[in-house]
């Protein structure tokens, strides 16, 4: 299955926003649902030597090359790769990059005043950089992943 | 061909597009006098061709596009407002400007004299184009002036009637004659006006006209053009001792009768050239018609010739025994290459494109360097795909720039080494098989290795014991480290050496090198080779660890089976001998950091060597399989994945599948 997000799913407005939430080693992570393409299944990820282990490869998108980043990876997780493993492109600065999570859960939407809470309050298995904030729903905490920092910072370049 | 006339052709070609885009802006203002745009646009135009002229040293052109380019901004800033006059005064210039463009092709040099155009210019900067309201006693002859123009609008013939009639000394006066309001038998008091004219001089022409006249269908004014060689007092006298005029406005024309004669009659010829030129260009635009496509639109067709590549390729893989199915893959063959060639003509452009950009700025800073420098350029008509030109750009200036910084010495050194006071720049492009060759060669000091050493263990680039065990060549390409610096003044043009390790990084982005070679007060060569086109390539796959990977071709030198005991050692390295040649054996593997145990192919019965052409020296790489040879669609690993070694890229294989272009030019 591959779905595109629809355009008039992409609404925000001043105090509401929508997020993509997905699971890695059983924690809830979200982001911008305005910088999410597309949720594909996997399939073969050719591997790219010299580049960092969290880059775990790329992919042939309708003819685009993308490359693939391993969040578990990324956040130094481990967890088994599983049965419902999805990528999620993303669109930053006019490249199309994979991350690759355990599970998409849901898209919802959160308030930005009441539901979310600045990172450090919270106890997570991310660095605090990488963290935007957390957004509260009841019980659940979902961690808001700050897309720029966790992509570009050290960004895998091999000299 | 030499320098000057490869400039020359850049400098008509550009000059020809401004010009088309002048006159084709010029008539949108007429229609929008007040679109910020379009003035901007026509100032830009006219801004270039200044620039371009100046370079090439054509003081006219320089001059002419000067004072149009003036009058504009005035236009911009509002202190102007475009009327008739004003897109008539323009759109004669554009012709002078072809006029001086065709001299310059035919004669090498300016011919025609547009001074007299240039004063009508530096008129209207001085009174606006629009007539301003003059003061005190002058102020009725020049508002009779504007009159003039509109009640006296002369045909070609009647102009040309007058220059037959003129003499020498005469002049062109223009004249009102009012009549009284209460003047009765008007028809009467106009034609002893018309009669009077005539006694005076040539009357060229009157509004009303005389059958108006005769038939009293006139208000209470007449206006007369006249020919005389009577001074303008006399004139006005005459007329007002005509009973019932109650004011007579004489304006004297302001040029002698004589220069306008000429100054027409030149604006004839240069209009009768155009038109026929016009005629001959129609007819040359016939034989060669050209379209200007956005590039985007270029790399989209690229890609889709890309697409129906692979698809081409998986339809082969599918190896039907039947004689349709062999005829339609080879039609498709064939089709799909012609198209691929085609696209990939139309995407090359001249390098001359950036080559051009370089005259002035290598005579702008060696002036303020104080040195002598000739650019020479060779090979600016050599085509290479218009994204690498993009790119280029940057890379060649920075090398320019060192050579002319750090290169060239000023006059006075140069004298002391017995060379020329004028340090020479050549800056060449040629083809060579599938790659574009671009060099920078300068007749300077050449680079001292031993400074290089130096200050790369100063920068702790490398340590002592590097330097000693490096050879000369290694030491040269210290200087493509970043933040290396050899020159020991900072100057501003060239920085602290800043940039030659961004050359490198530009140029091999493109999939294409640099190299340096530099020999002691005799100069110094950068040589950037460049593939062809980008987008396309034949290339061998291979099989390493499991994963497809495509080698291109270009840089192949044939593949080999080998069996273990073939290889020798050579202090410590695995080398095959072929045809006396010893070759150093690389394990692909290894090269890619790949996490396998090394070494394991000296278990194996047949060992796959890809000869592979590095740095002007071959290498035998070894790898797990080889495959087949294919056509492949080369495609980026975008912008995330930048640099990364031994890779340069990634294209689709038959199966849908990635598979990883390996960059063997710096496998060792």
């Amino acid at each position: 299955m591959d779905y595109t997000l629809r355009e008039n799913e992409i609404m925000e407005d001043s105090e509401r926003k929508q997020v993509v939430v997905f699971e890695l080693a059983d924690e809830e992570y979200a982001v911008d649902i305005t910088q999410s393409k597309q949720i594909i299944k996997v399939s073969k990820i050719t591997p790219v030597p010299n580049t960092p282990a969290y880059v775990r490869g790329v992919i042939n998108l309708r003819g685009q090359i993308v490359p693939v980043v391993d969040l578990r990876k990324r956040f130094g997780i481990n967890s088994g790769t599983g049965e419902k493993e999805r990528i999620i492109t993303i669109e930053y600065e006019d490249m199309l990059i994979g991350l690759l999570v355990d599970d998409i859960k849901e898209v919802l939407w959160y308030d930005t005043e009441k539901e979310l809470e600045s990172a450090p309050e919270i106890d997570t298995a991310v660095r605090q950089d990488y963290i935007k904030g957390v957004i509260k729903k009841g019980k659940r905490l979902i961690v808001l992943i700050d897309l720029e920092k966790l992509l570009f910072e050290n960004r895998p370049v091999s000299a | 061909m030499d320098n000057r006339e490869q400039y020359l052709q850049m400098f008509f070609d550009e000059s020809a597009e401004y010009l088309q885009q002048l006159n084709e802006n010029v008539l949108l203002l007429e229609e929008n006098p007040d679109d910020e745009e379009i003035i901007n646009a026509v100032f830009r135009a006219a801004h270039s061709v200044k620039g371009m002229s100046a370079t090439m040293g054509y003081e006219r052109l320089t001059d002419l596009t000067h004072r149009i380019e003036n009058i504009l901004a005035k236009v911009r800033n509002k202190e102007l407002q475009i009327n008739e006059h004003i897109i008539d005064t323009l759109f004669s210039g554009l012709d002078y400007i072809k006029t001086l463009l065709d001299d310059i092709r035919a004669n090498g040099e300016e011919v025609t004299d547009v001074s007299t155009y240039l004063r009508k210019l530096e008129e209207i900067l001085e009174n606006g184009g629009v007539i301003q309201e003059p003061v005190g006693a002058d102020r009725k002859a020049k508002a009779g002036q504007q009159d003039f123009n509109a009640m006296l609008t002369l045909t070609e013939e009647e102009k040309e009637e007058i220059y037959n009639k003129m003499t020498g000394d005469e002049s062109v006066y223009n004249i009102k004659v009012i009549l009284a309001q209460d003047c009765l038998l008007k028809n009467v008091r106009g034609y002893m006006i018309l009669k009077k004219a005539q006694e005076l001089g040539y009357l060229a022409k009157s509004n009303p006209d005389q059958r108006e006249i005769e038939d009293e269908d006139f208000g209470d004014s007449i206006y007369i053009k006249l020919v005389s060689s009577l001074k303008e007092k006399q004139i006005n006298q005459e007329f007002a001792d005509i009973i019932d005029v109650a004011e007579v406005i004489i304006h004297k024309e302001d040029k002698q009768a004589k220069v306008v004669k000429e100054i027409e009659k030149e604006e004839k010829k240069i209009q009768v050239d155009n038109n026929k030129k016009l005629r001959e260009g129609l007819s040359n635009i016939q034989v060669s018609p050209t379209v200007r496509v956005d590039i985007k639109k270029l790399d989209n067709l690229m890609n889709m010739v890309g697409e129906l590549l692979i698809n081409k390729t998986r339809l082969e893989g599918l190896n039907i025994q039947s004689d349709v199915y062999q005829d339609i893959i080879q039609q498709l063959d064939r089709v799909t290459q012609d198209l691929h060639h085609i696209v990939m003509q139309i995407r090359m452009v001249p390098i001359g494109g950036i080559f051009n950009r370089f005259p002035r700025m290598v005579r702008d800073l060696s002036k303020e360097l104080n040195k002598e420098i000739d650019l020479v350029i060779e090979g600016a008509d050599t085509e290479l795909d218009r994204s690498l030109i993009d790119e280029l750009g940057d890379p060649l200036m920075h090398i320019l720039r060192n050579s002319i910084d750090h290169g060239i010495e000023t006059p006075e050194v140069r004298k002391e080494k017995g060379k020329s006071p004028a340090g020479t720049i050549l800056l060449r492009a040629y083809q060579k098989g599938s790659e574009i060759i671009i060099e920078v060669e300068d007749d300077g000091a050449g680079i001292d290795t031993d400074r290089v050493v130096e200050k790369a263990i100063q920068k702790g680039v490398i340590t002592a014991d590097d330097a000693r065990q490096m050879e000369e060549r290694d030491k040269l390409n210290l200087i493509f480290q970043p933040g290396f610096s050899t020159s020991e003044e900072v100057t501003d043009i060239s920085g602290r050496g800043v940039g030659m390790d961004v050359v490198r990084n530009v140029v091999e982005a493109l999939d294409g090198q640099v190299f340096v070679e530099s020999e002691l007060d005799v100069g110094t060569r950068f040589t950037i080779s460049l593939p062809l086109t980008l987008a396309i390539t034949q290339a061998l796959m291979v099989v390493i660890n499991n994963e497809v990977y495509a080698i291109p071709l270009s840089s192949i030198s044939e593949t080999l089976l080998i069996s273990p005991d073939e290889i020798m050692q050579v202090r410590g390295q695995d080398v095959i001998l072929l045809r006396e040649n010893t070759i150093p054996l690389v394990e692909a593997a290894r090269q890619l950091n790949l996490p396998v145990e090394y070494g394991k192919y000296k278990e194996y019965e047949e060992i796959p060597v890809v000869i592979i052409k590095s740095a002007e020296r071959l290498v035998g790489l070894i790898v797990d399989e080889l495959l087949n040879q294919q056509e492949i669609v080369i495609k980026s690993l975008g912008k995330y994945l930048i640099n990364i070694k031994n890779i340069s890229g990634a294209t689709i294989v038959g199966d849908g599948d990635v598979a990883l272009i390996l960059d063997v030019r710096n496998i060792a």
